[in-house]
């Protein structure tokens, strides 16, 4: 059997995964994850792959069959819309996609936006299809990242972004008004590699879950 | 568009295939229909083109994006079609009295797909695949065989094909006590494969997972036969393991796993669905099932039928990381001639219709180390030189040059 190819994200998630990893017996114990966020591809003791990716291009990887299996946020899986098994939700790097508008707007919800307002974000596929579904028309401008700017310098009125503690946005005087999506961590995998090595990806599931309850066990003791 | 440079390339998603693959590909494709032909499926032939209206009769509402639309002189909407199931089952309604039901049909088709921009899909596929249209209690085992042995032909090795069935998982949704709405849900989390979703739901709702999600051999269904108590599952399952007992009495059970989980997304198979995988590719490489209502919206007959498609790039792609060099073994061969040896050259060429050579034509006098290099780079076999006096063979082989009087003691040496 070859060995399994996993996509790590890369940046905020790399620890908790590499953790939770660790624990399921996928990862070594001993792996030194400053040295080896510096790198794209690594093999571990075990002879397992391990390819490190912006958490939005884990999808792709996946969907592609460069990686048999992924890991990487519930929102940007929802924004790529791949053709991939999500398995598992991990439970950690929670964060909620938000509606944001200007503190000081009057706007409380997403029925006093004003029609063909301007919206800014990272999500233009969810953004799009959460507006059309509550029937309001906006208009799209996609950003790569600090989208939380386009309120002030005035390209956009309001935006779509994720918010973990609320902090950020609260920063920038924008008060969240709707909640799209509740993301966290999941587990997706290519739809071939889901076939021809179930037990294995099954197995890794159930010991993933497993770490998580003894982690659970321990706090309470 | 401006730039010259742009209109080099094709559009997105469409790509030209020089002959080194094209070759392949067309090899792939004659070891397909060979078995098509020798099950007898006859070939039939649709537009490239279809109205929209009446592809869309076949399919679920949500493929619509995935078109290429057209508006022709009069204005009436066309579109490429995106697959050949829905053509073939539309020009079967209305030729139906010219056709002797059942009947078996086979096709060769580029069909087209208008995927989102940038996710490095091809949006032109090119498909092979049979529909076994009416009546008969075997059909579903011969086209499970049909593929295997399709598929084999092409020289693939440690495929499977996961076979599923519709009335299985609707069987376990067919309760008075499930709300239509999270049936819907239920189902789409299943195409869409999002199982973190679908376990969410099954659980709120009381339903087993275990019962959806359940993969492996044919002891799963003997394993989920003692859990599901209602009639259409149960149907559902017998019918799989008919197949499964049947395709094990042929001898290609190896080639059969067990997928309740899978829904295929076109929203027209009504019984058996399956499709088929290699360990060395991420995509799979063929699919279908059994469509009974199809035919009916069409002609207001109810007409059953089954059928796959198989993709030709795909089963290529599955195989060029193994070897492909059954293709170049042929007797590929250089041909040249000095002015005077034109004539031994051509009579040479009225003789050989029978030995199944490939040869390539060229004018030149004598065969030098630079001729030489050059045509082994391109897996020439051998290079005959006709001459005024006499014949000249380099086998790039052997490295062995033989000087030859006359055409027997030539054809000899081939």
């Amino acid at each position: 059997m070859n060995k399994l190819v996993t996509a790590l994200p890369k940046g905020r998630l790399l620890s908790p995964v590499i953790e939770s990893l660790q624990k399921a017996g996928l990862i070594s114990k001993e792996l030194d994850i400053d040295l080896i966020s510096r790198k794209l591809v690594f093999n571990d003791k075990k002879n397992n792959s391990f390819l490190l990716a912006k958490p939005k291009d884990v999808p792709a990887y996946v969907e592609h069959g460069a990686a048999d299996i992924g890991i990487t946020g519930k929102d940007v899986i929802e924004e790529n819309e791949r053709n991939i098994y999500e398995l598992l939700d991990l439970g950690y790097g929670e964060c909620n996609l938000v509606v944001a508008v200007p503190a000081d707007s009057g706007i409380k919800t997403i029925y006093d936006i004003p029609e063909h307002s301007r919206v800014a974000s990272s999500y233009p596929n969810i953004s799009e299809n959460f507006f059309k579904k509550n029937g309001i028309q906006v208009e799209l401008i996609y950003l790569n990242g600090s989208v939380e700017l386009a309120p002030q310098v005035g390209i956009s009125d309001f935006i779509v972004d994720i918010s973990s503690s609320g902090k950020t946005l609260a920063k920038n005087d924008l008060i969240p008004i709707a909640e799209i999506i509740k993301s966290s961590a999941r587990l997706i995998v290519n739809n071939v590699s889901y076939k021809t090595r179930h037990n294995e990806i099954i197995e890794l599931v159930n010991r993933i879950n497993n770490g998580r309850n003894n982690d659970a066990g321990n706090q309470v003791s | 568009m401006n730039n010259v440079n742009d209109l080099l390339h094709s559009p997105e998603g469409l790509k030209s295939y020089l002959p080194d693959k094209a070759e392949v590909f067309f090899h792939l494709k004659e070891r397909i229909e060979e078995i098509f032909k020798t099950w007898g499926y006859r070939p039939i032939i649709t537009p490239m083109l279809e109205y929209y209206d009446s592809l869309l009769l076949g399919m679920e509402q949500k493929t619509k994006k995935d078109f290429y639309k057209i508006i022709d002189y009069e204005g009436n909407i066309l579109a490429l079609r995106p697959e050949m199931t829905a053509p073939i089952a539309r020009t079967v309604s209305n030729r139906m009295e010219e056709l002797n039901l059942p009947v078996r049909l086979s096709y060769y088709a580029p069909v087209f797909r208008y995927d989102s921009p940038q996710m490095g899909k091809n949006r032109e596929i090119f498909q092979l695949g049979v529909e076994f249209i009416g009546k008969n209690s075997f059909a579903d085992i011969e086209i499970i065989i049909l593929l295997i042995e399709a598929l084999k032909n092409t020289g693939l090795k440690g495929f499977k094909i996961d076979l599923s069935h519709t009335k299985y998982i609707e069987g376990i949704l067919d309760n008075k006590e499930i709300n239509e709405n999270i049936k819907a849900e239920i189902k789409n989390y299943l195409i869409q494969r999002n199982y973190v979703a679908l376990k969410n739901y099954l659980a709120s709702n009381a339903l087993d997972t275990d019962l959806f999600l359940k993969r492996g051999g044919i002891e799963i269904i003997t394993d989920v036969e003692k859990k599901v108590n209602n009639e259409s599952s149960l149907l559902a399952l017998k019918e799989l393991r008919t197949v499964y007992e049947n395709v094990k009495e042929y001898g290609l059970e190896d080639y059969i796993s067990f997928d309740l989980g899978l829904i295929r997304g076109l929203g027209y198979y009504t019984g058996l669905i399956f499709e088929g995988f290699t360990n060395n590719l991420g995509y799979t490489i063929c699919g279908g099932g059994r469509y009974d209502n199809l035919v009916e919206k069409y002609s207001a007959r109810k007409v059953p039928a089954v059928g796959f498609a198989i993709g030709l790039e795909r089963v290529r792609l599955a195989l060029e990381k193994k070897e492909l060099e059954f293709i170049n073994n042929k007797n590929k061969i250089k041909l040249l001639f000095s002015r005077e040896g034109k004539k031994r050259l051509f009579k040479f060429l009225s003789n050989i219709q029978d030995l199944n050579l490939i040869f390539e034509i060229d004018e030149n006098k004598f065969i030098d180390k630079k001729l030489i290099d050059n045509y082994r780079k391109q897996r020439f076999n051998k290079m005959i030189l006709f001459k005024d006096k006499e014949i000249e063979l380099f086998d790039l082989a052997s490295e062995k040059r033989f000087t030859l009087y006359n055409q027997e003691e030539l054809i000899n040496k081939l």
